[in-house]
């Protein structure tokens, strides 16, 4: 069927259309690509966004009024209540500016890229792995300052077991924080890469079973058009979870990392 | 806040430099065609780690801190208007509860006061009859007796007159026979028998 | 091959997301005003699974 043999190339074309091409300058030198453009599109949203929520709260004073604000206050009371207090007890007025910086970072990236023809600024692995980055060494450092360097290596060993599991268990633990650096990247990047992936290649399908009707009406043509149909009903579907997904991936990135910073204050 | 993310700014500063290192050195190892895909690329990598720090600094500063005061502000108010409002109310129990005791021991002293009223007002009523009744009964005793007084000088004096006029009815029956003497006697003797009589 | 083999993988992440929403709709049955909460965890639970799902297409994109 014809649409389907161009299908092959076309999915090749999206695929490197999503992958980083450098718009000005190298890929592996000095550039700038088109992941970092919408990253910075997203953070000057987010910064416009957030000081004319604070601008206009300390011009309503304590009660809030109009949905902009109390949308805002929303995710950040959801932000505080939710992520920090329900998880780091008391204190949580440390790790709040960074709790509330990864999430909003995240949010206003991955909802840029919701919009049809922008990219989300986490959609590389660059951004995500910055991200990701920055959190563990975080947890690291506050894992460190709380229990002292060698304090925090042996609190990664359970206690009450005996010497040689002992240190086969902490092998592992210390494999496994190694690990949530790579998993929270790459959990981060494949959701949104991905998703986008896959809304292109519905669209595409869609678009090349509506082919056969413009250059001919043949009830062939007609039946691959209802086909088109079906693959945009579909990729409405998929509109919308990809929405879903991306406030879901902010909140799952900021709640591990709060978890993260959790168990690294207390000692488990 | 300010000397940790100084400190957590070069600890980071440190990893990205080394992360940098290993991507640099990344596309002289041999990789699959695409896994291209999961290397982090410089162009990417450090704009995006800069790009967070810098926002992270930014909104530490300037957004969070006025964000959560406002917050904390909001639910302080909140707190101490509830505590305002229940101290009021409690108050306003306590006194409501003291003016019905109040009210209550006003009632007991009015019905105390008006009982003892109605229990004079009856006392004094019967004194009062009482007293009119002896001095009633002292009336009439007193008049009785001014009455017998009276009676009795009526009879003395009727007597005296009784005896006079039979001493002369006697004098002009018998003609003029007897002297007074004898007629005084005489009449005495009959007003006695008279006298008896009546008092009989 | 690579897509069969991701097809394989995506098993695993149903199975794992059926079991989630098994959970989630029978502890919804017995104790409906929980529900938010509920939903809340069901979603993150689904979250990591479909994670791992979808670092299996990356795999399957990459080594083609």
């Amino acid at each position: 069927m014809n649409p389907l043999e161009k299908l092959h190339e076309e999915i090749d074309g999206l695929v490197d259309s999503f992958t980083s091409q450098a718009i000005v300058g190298d890929i592996w030198g000095v550039g700038l690509t088109q992941y970092t453009f919408w990253m910075f599109v997203a953070i000057a949203l987010l910064l416009i966004v957030l000081f004319v929520f604070v601008k206009k709260q300390a011009a309503h004073g304590l009660v809030p009024r109009g949905r902009f604000v109390n949308g805002v206050e929303f995710l950040v009371e959801y932000c505080r209540d939710d992520l920090c207090k329900g998880l780091l007890g008391d204190t949580w007025r440390n790790h709040f500016p960074f709790i509330a910086s990864i999430f909003f970072f995240i949010l206003a990236n991955n909802i840029v890229g919701i919009i049809p023809g922008c990219k989300p600024g986490t959609g590389c692995i660059g951004t995500a792995g910055a991200l990701a980055l920055v959190s563990f060494v975080y947890f690291i450092v506050i894992g460190v300052r709380s229990q002292g360097l060698i304090g925090y290596i042996k609190s990664l060993a359970p206690e009450g077991v005996a010497f040689p599991m002992n240190a086969v268990v902490w092998l592992i633990e210390v494999f496994s924080t190694f690990l949530r650096l790579i998993t929270l990247a790459v959990r981060l990047f494949c959701n949104l890469f991905a998703g986008h992936v896959v809304m292109g290649a519905f669209a595409l399908l869609c678009s090349l079973f509506f082919e056969p009707i413009l250059q001919g009406i043949t009830p062939i043509a007609i039946g691959e058009a209802g086909a088109s149909l079906f693959w945009l009903a579909i990729l409405l579907v998929i509109y919308g979870v990809e929405i879903m997904v991306a406030a879901i991936q902010a909140y799952v990135f900021t709640l591990l990392s709060a978890v993260y910073i959790q168990i690294a204050e207390q000692g488990e | 806040m300010n000397t940790k993310k100084l400190g957590l700014t070069r600890v980071v500063a440190m990893a990205s430099g080394m992360a940098l290192v290993a991507t640099a050195a990344a596309p002289a190892c041999a990789f699959a065609a695409g896994a291209d895909i999961l290397v982090p690329k410089p162009p990417e990598f450090i704009p995006a780690l800069i790009a967070f720090l810098v926002i992270w600094l930014i909104l530490a500063k300037m957004a969070w801190p006025m964000i959560i005061k406002t917050l904390d502000a909001r639910e302080e108010k909140i707190a101490d208007d509830l505590k305002a409002a229940e101290d009021a109310k409690s108050l306003a129990v306590e006194n409501e509860q003291r003016s019905r005791e109040s009210i209550i021991a006003a009632e007991n002293e009015a019905a105390d006061i008006i009982a003892a009223a109605k229990r004079e007002g009856e006392e004094e009523r019967s004194r009062i009859i009482a007293e009119a009744n002896a001095s009633a009964v002292n009336i009439i005793a007193k008049a009785r007796d001014a009455v017998e007084a009276e009676r009795k000088k009526a009879m003395v004096q009727l007597s005296g007159q009784v005896v006079d006029l039979s001493v002369e009815i006697a004098a002009k029956i018998i003609g003029d026979a007897l002297d007074n003497e004898e007629q005084h006697h005489l009449a005495e003797k009959y007003l006695l028998e008279v006298g008896n009589l009546n008092d009989e | 091959m690579g897509v069969i083999g991701y097809g394989l993988g995506v098993v695993g992440a149903g199975i794992g997301i059926g079991l989630a929403a098994l959970g989630a709709t029978s502890s919804i049955a017995r104790q409906p005003e929980v529900q938010g909460r509920l939903f809340t965890v069901f979603i993150l639970a689904s979250a990591f699974v479909e994670a791992l799902a979808l670092i299996g297409f990356v795999v399957t994109l990459i080594a083609q």
